[in-house]
């Protein structure tokens, strides 16, 4: 679909990484590198917990960087920057998952119960929990269990759920990166939000008590 | 009729979209309604979002500096493919015009750009944004202002030989400086830097970062106004000859000259003290001409003691016989009285270069002068007698007398005083005023370096500055001439072991330096 000059206009008077990106564009590797100061522990996060390793999530977000670089002489703003960023991205992961699919390299999401190793979120919360059950969660113990319960969600509802929390995406803009509609990432991310509830509740309340 | 699963389904879509900010007004306004009403629904939703405040706990990834400097050098990589790949494109006629090599050029220019962004890394961004201020730290902590250094030109007479020496160090260090004023160039400086020289630098970097930031800003202003001047280039020859010539000082003559406020003062008293520098290093002696010298005044030496006679030091048994003893102050006088009668055997023994500066010292001088030869000398050649030798000499060279009393002595006194007299026999090391013996000052043996070698490199003069830049254990622990028993006037009664170069005395600079040309006072011992 065109982008239209005043979507463009648009884009570029209300996003500042559009503008810094239209520098890019001009070959001003000073924007590229303040672009990727901005956003590279944010990618490095995202492409974390969507493949469930740290160095895997390193090489990725380079790639998505060294895409968005030879992309530049190609780029009109169409979205907000970070849209068309994270769109990047989500290919780019979609691509190694399937690669490592392929390579019967499963343990991506090591969280999964499906996927992951002994330490499932049950485990993770008897160790966290089990043996003092009165205590209150410790930030330490609640970071794994919520770790292990993001761990749980599929693929596209942890992208989804990370997308909404932490960069703030809409669900129109999470569609546009997923390339799904707006009604299935609602959909998605209640499903997603419903089932971090169900595994995270009983900790957090159990917390709550102790604490009251 | 509605599947109860899919009206709970909405229900939670509701209030995820709800809380999401996703609703529209209407509906938002009816779930709001709902939550003032309904307990249920109002638990649910405080569930739900308790659960999503809960994901705040997951950790934040941070990369490295290596992240992002691999993640640039891709980029270079991709802008370098991009170019051979556009100027593969075009036809071979095309390739060799001038549009290729304009696309070249502005590809190239993008590249450079990228490149030097690589470098900028933190923090080598700091460094380089400040490379000349931070490569010249220690030279710009040395003074406040250009003003001094046009004075200390002015007063040099632009020769900045007294400072720098003649070799080639000083254009070294300015063609450093001035390859660190070009921005453009500072990355590829900074590449060919070797590793000893990036540690060096480095080490600068982190005494610059930990400056106050008034006394960084104080740096950078200073830099700007020494390359922004009219005279640039003689205010940074000045500048870097002056930093040679003070960092061969001891940190505490470097902190009473930065510490001299009045800015003629200064100039004028690095000026005398270089000048003074310089003529201690013509009287330095290599060591082999420091063995060729002992040995040469060997004979007239013989004859001082014998004509000193009655006059030998006290507590030092013997002497040539049986005397009186007489105080240092009468060997001095005896000593400054004949000085003439030896100096022609002195000046005889010197090696070329030191005989005229050592003629135009005064009397007193040259004695002291020559005694601090004779020390080094001595200090030169201690380790190197065997203890074969030493009984061999004990045995046939030592009358019965002499014998008796060192074998009085403690072990330990007995082997350093015959060492002693071995040395003073043999020419090694004989007993002799040390220069600035009478009043504590400059015993240091002045600074090493060979005569080709006019520049300062280790300690300094030991004549105009109070205890020396020698080095503190050369004569003994108590600063004589190696003997437990050694001339009296080598010694006072509080001498403790020569202050080094940074020792209390240099720590003083409100102490006037005395004047080098006043005789030494008589020592206060007698």
């Amino acid at each position: 679909m065109a982008i239209t000059d005043s979507t463009a206009e648009r884009f570029t008077a209300q996003d500042p990484d559009v503008r810094l990106m239209l520098r890019v564009r001009g070959d001003d590797a000073e924007a590229f590198e303040e672009l990727m100061l901005r956003y590279q522990n944010r990618l490095v996060s995202l492409l974390g917990h969507l493949t469930g390793r740290r160095d895997l999530a390193e090489d990725l977000a380079q790639d998505v960087f060294l895409r968005v670089y030879r992309a530049r002489k190609n780029y009109v703003p169409g979205s907000k920057f970070s849209t068309w960023l994270f769109t990047i991205a989500h290919n780019v992961a979609s691509n190694a998952q399937r690669t490592l699919a392929r390579r019967r390299e499963v343990d991506i999401a090591a969280g999964d119960p499906s996927r992951s190793g002994p330490l499932t979120i049950d485990a993770a919360a008897v160790a966290a929990s089990g043996l003092m059950p009165t205590r209150q969660l410790d930030k330490l113990e609640l970071r794994d269990v919520v770790n292990m319960a993001v761990a749980t969600l599929n693929d596209r509802q942890r992208e989804a759920v990370l997308l909404n929390k932490f960069e703030h995406l809409s669900y129109e803009e999470i569609a546009a990166v997923m390339q799904l509609t707006p009604a299935a990432v609602k959909s998605l991310l209640t499903r997603a939000r419903t089932k971090l509830r169900d595994i995270l509740e009983p900790y957090l309340q159990q917390g709550l008590r102790v604490e009251g | 009729m509605n599947d109860p699963h899919d009206a709970d389904q909405q229900r939670l879509e509701e209030i995820v979209a709800y809380l999401d900010g996703e609703l529209p007004p209407e509906a938002g306004e009816r779930v709001e309604r709902l939550l003032a009403s309904d307990e249920a629904y109002r638990r649910q939703l405080q569930s739900i979002e308790r659960a999503w405040q809960a994901l705040d706990e997951l950790p934040l990834t941070t990369v490295d500096d290596r992240f992002s400097r691999t993640t640039m050098e891709m980029a270079v990589q991709a802008a370098q493919a991009e170019l051979q790949e556009r100027t593969q494109s075009l036809p071979i006629v095309q390739r060799r015009a001038r549009l290729s090599t304009a696309l070249a050029a502005l590809t190239a220019a993008a590249l450079g750009f990228l490149v030097v962004r690589l470098a900028w890394r933190q923090p080598d961004r700091a460094l380089l944004a400040d490379l000349p201020v931070i490569d010249n730290v220690d030279v710009y902590s040395q003074f406040e202002d250009v003003e001094f250094l046009r004075r200390l030109h002015q007063e040099l007479g632009g020769q900045l030989d007294l400072l720098a020496g003649k070799s080639d160090d000083l254009e070294q260090r300015v063609s450093r400086f001035q390859a660190t004023l070009q921005a453009g160039s500072r990355d590829a400086w900074l590449r060919q830097l070797e590793d000893a020289e990036r540690t060096s630098l480095r080490a600068k970097y982190y005494r610059f970062r930990d400056l106050p930031d008034p006394e960084q800003q104080r740096l950078r202003q200073l830099h700007q106004d020494v390359v922004g001047a009219p005279d640039a280039a003689q205010l940074q020859r000045t500048m870097l000859a002056y930093h040679t010539w003070l960092s061969g000082l001891p940190q505490a003559l470097q902190f009473e000259l930065r510490t001299t406020g009045d800015v003629g003062q200064r100039v004028r008293k690095v000026v005398q003290w270089a000048e003074q520098m310089r003529e201690d290093a013509l009287l330095a002696l290599s060591e082999e001409e420091l063995r060729a010298f002992a040995a040469a005044v060997r004979k007239p030496m013989e004859e001082f003691w014998r004509e000193s006679g009655d006059r030998s030091p006290p507590g030092r048994p013997g002497g040539r016989g049986p005397s009186p003893r007489r105080g240092p102050l009468a060997v001095w006088q005896f000593a400054l009285e004949n000085m003439d009668r030896f100096e022609a055997a002195i000046v005889a023994a010197l090696p070329p270069r030191a005989r005229e500066p050592f003629e135009q010292l005064p009397p007193a001088l040259k004695l002291q002068q020559f005694g601090a030869w004779m020390r080094q000398a001595e200090a030169q050649g201690r380790g190197q007698v065997s203890q074969q030798e030493l009984e061999r000499f004990f045995a046939e060279e030592l009358d019965a007398e002499t014998r008796e009393s060192l074998l009085a002595l403690p072990p330990e006194q007995m082997q350093q005083a015959v060492e002693w007299r071995y040395r003073r026999q043999t020419g090694l090391g004989p007993d002799w005023p040390r220069r600035g013996g009478f009043d504590g000052r400059g015993d240091g043996p002045g600074p090493p370096g060979g005569p080709d070698d006019m520049r300062p490199r280790g300690p300094g003069p030991g004549r105009e500055f109070k205890g020396g830049f020698g080095r503190p254990g050369d004569f003994g622990p108590r600063g004589g001439f190696g003997s437990p028993e050694g001339p009296p006037w080598s010694r006072r009664p509080d001498d403790g072991p020569p202050p080094g170069p940074q020792g209390p005395p240099f720590s003083r600079p409100a102490e006037p330096a005395p004047d080098p040309a006043r005789a030494p006072e008589p020592p206060l011992d007698e």
